[in-house]
């Protein structure tokens, strides 16, 4: 861990705002698209996104750098929150209560370009949990391979063979897709 | 290219060389995944809000720490303490002194279990703001369980499924039982080993030339780690702060073979349990490691029950860690998490290679203990057993899938409860029932839970009561 950003977390075990206030800053919006996209739903993020922060304030203290970095920490509290909150959660059942993440809106107007993103979100559906969870850390989240596998709890090695299988899948199912459209085309 | 793309491929390729040949596609479908990110419109006022909150619990929080100054005075000696061992731990390696011939790691005494008796609620109320909910939900990956996250929801438009929400409720099936006459007291563990002084000491007497270590006032030490730089070697962290001393594998001289990294492990890779204890015992054995504080050793298995489920799916892979659990005794009693595990010295085994590749969790053992007064109604302990035990209810609705599992007779234990109070966190141990899980039905996807645990102290029995009323 930088050494600046551990000072910063011993002063905020301390009890300073300030410091406080700069990790606050520096976490807030990873951590909000962190929960947004496994939500996709506004109030839901911003429930859980008050929780994580709260619960990493009570427990500042737990945290301990030999352990891992502080980074790491946060997003483990922040997956652990979101876990928490489908196994609890009763209202979210109805699809129509979700926003739908394909938002698209500034890629001009080529339909086949929205097209295609579309059909890379549903392929990543399609993945294993496991593989979607660390394509998506991994890709979207730009977390490294020693960062995920502290916030999931697997081997670095892990985590690299599970996205890269995640990877592989993805390939081979997007060029079936491109194959299957090409014959139609014929 | 991106470097990230760059390095993201690259990483593809140390895995995987024949890969390269599709450089093109993967390049396209990395930077179409990319552009799949969705946009998030952050809303200012609530981060401004939220910090505003946020403030304001910091500000209770500090409130509660009467002995802040003393705190911060310690803090800032320990982080002193820490920038001079990152400069002594490499001197040491680099002079090659015997570093365990120098220090006395731990004296014998520290790891026997030593409890020093207190008067009647010596600890004051036990009422928890170290109630951590719902953690079972987090424990489970990887253990045989997790349920949310398996449950195949993802942010990709119409494709997305959502977990139903589901309830467990847990039916007692076992025989009729009683607390009465309960003997045991609430234990309040004492961290650190006795020789961080003795340690610091000895340290102070090295010279540098920068730095005069003699000039730290009741230095104490608080941690150091040494490392075999060989193949398979070990890194070995002693926490004297702590009090506990965890081994893990020195990844950079552990073989990274590709093909032994990528290949799937199937049943057959799994040893037998007492082959896997067999090579836990030994790898203490030839470290000299007493577990004569800890029970008959066992294998945590909890992955099979869902692996037997899911194996067919291909969803469920075989772990490629074992790990041996030496149940820690407590004046002859098992202490367990409030999720329902058993707590104890954990070994794990490296399957890919067939060997032990860490110890985790071997810790000091000093308690005070102190006597209070316990819960002996039984009707109030099932009521709060068919709930789950020790965790926050989440409220229910006509939309929950209610789940029975069903739960057998209760045995007598210890559970390990966290409590924060200025500024320290203490571990307790309190009497507690725990059922065991007996039956499981099968809509109940990736269930993990194998006990349920209930704290008998009144002071927290009654609280969490309390909250099983509101909700």
């Amino acid at each position: 861990m930088e050494n600046n950003e551990l000072a910063l977390i011993y002063a905020c075990q301390r009890g300073e705002a300030e410091a406080f206030g700069q990790v606050y800053e520096k976490y807030f919006k990873k951590i909000y698209s962190f929960v947004y996209y496994r939500t996709s739903h506004k109030e839901s993020t911003e429930d859980l996104v008050s929780l994580i922060f709260s619960k990493a304030l009570e427990n500042i203290n737990k945290f301990q750098s030999s352990k891992g970095s502080f980074s790491s920490w946060l997003y483990k509290i922040a997956r652990n929150t979101v876990i928490d909150y489908y196994r609890g959660h009763k209202n979210i059942q109805n699809l129509d209560d979700i926003e739908d993440l394909s938002d698209f809106s500034d890629i001009s107007d080529n339909m086949d370009r929205k097209k295609a993103l579309s059909d890379i979100q549903n392929k990543l559906a399609q993945l294993s949990s496991n593989q979607r969870e660390i394509v998506i850390m991994r890709v979207w989240e730009d977390l490294s391979y020693k960062e995920i596998a502290e916030i999931v709890g697997k081997s670095e090695a892990n985590c690299k063979m599970i996205f890269s299988r995640g990877i592989k899948e993805l390939r081979l199912s997007l060029a079936s897709l491109i194959y299957l459209v090409m014959m139609l085309i014929d | 290219m991106d470097k990230n793309i760059k390095k993201i491929l690259e990483d593809l390729y140390s895995l995987d060389q024949s890969l390269k040949k599709h450089e093109n596609e993967l390049l396209k479908l990395i930077e179409e995944l990319i552009a799949s990110k969705p946009k998030i419109k952050f809303d200012e006022n609530f981060k401004k809000e939220l910090y505003l909150e946020l403030l304001e619990k910091l500000d209770q929080l500090e409130n509660k720490k009467n002995n802040f100054n003393f705190m911060k005075k310690l803090n800032y000696a320990f982080g002193a303490l820490g920038v001079l061992l990152l400069i002594l731990i490499p001197t040491l390696l680099k002079n090659k002194q015997p570093i365990a011939n120098n220090i006395n790691v731990n004296r014998p005494d520290d790891f026997k279990v030593q409890i020093a008796k207190l008067d009647k609620n010596a600890f004051g109320p036990l009422l928890a703001n170290n109630i951590e909910p719902q953690r079972e939900a987090v424990a489970g990956f990887g253990g045989g369980g997790g349920v949310a996250m398996d449950s195949p929801k993802m942010a990709a438009g119409s494709d997305m499924i959502w977990p139903g929400p589901m309830a467990y409720k847990y039916v007692y099936v076992g025989e009729d039982f009683s607390v009465d006459g309960l003997d045991m007291a609430v234990l309040k563990k004492i961290n650190g080993l006795a020789s961080q002084s003795q340690g610091a000491q000895i340290l102070q007497n090295l010279n540098f030339d920068n730095i005069n270590l003699q000039s730290l006032d009741n230095a104490k030490l608080r941690n150091f780690t040494v490392y075999e730089d060989k193949d398979f070697g070990y890194s070995v962290n002693v926490d004297f702060y702590e009090g506990m001393i965890s081994i893990n594998e020195n990844w950079e001289r552990w073989p990274n073979n590709i093909e032994l990294l990528e290949r799937v492990m199937k049943i057959d890779d799994m040893p037998a349990d007492d082959k896997l204890i067999a090579m836990a015992d030994k790898f203490l054995q030839d470290r000299n490691i007493n577990v004569s504080t800890y029970g008959k050793p066992l294998v945590d298995n909890t992955w099979r029950y869902n692996y037997e489920k899911y194996a067919d799916s291909g969803e469920f892979m075989v772990p490629d860690i074992a790990t041996v659990i030496y149940p820690l005794l407590i004046e002859g009693q098992e202490v367990y998490e409030e999720g329902g595990e058993i707590q104890g010295l954990r070994v794990s085994i490296n399957l890919r290679h067939q060997r032990v590749s860490g110890l985790w969790n071997l810790t000091s053992q000093n308690y005070q203990s102190s006597v209070y007064d316990m819960e002996t109604d039984v009707a109030k302990i099932l009521e709060l057993a068919s709930k789950g035990g020790a965790y926050y209810p989440f409220p229910e609705d006509s939309n929950t899938e209610l789940i029975e599992v069903k739960i057998g007779t209760p045995h007598i234990a210890y559970t390990q409860i966290w409590s924060f109070e200025n500024n320290v966190n203490s571990q307790l141990l309190v009497p507690a029932l725990v059922f065991p899980v007996t039956e499981i039905p099968e809509q109940a996807q990736y269930f993990y839970k194998k006990n349920v645990v209930i704290p008998l102290a009144k002071d927290i029995l009654g609280q969490r009561m309390e909250i099983l009323m509101k909700s």
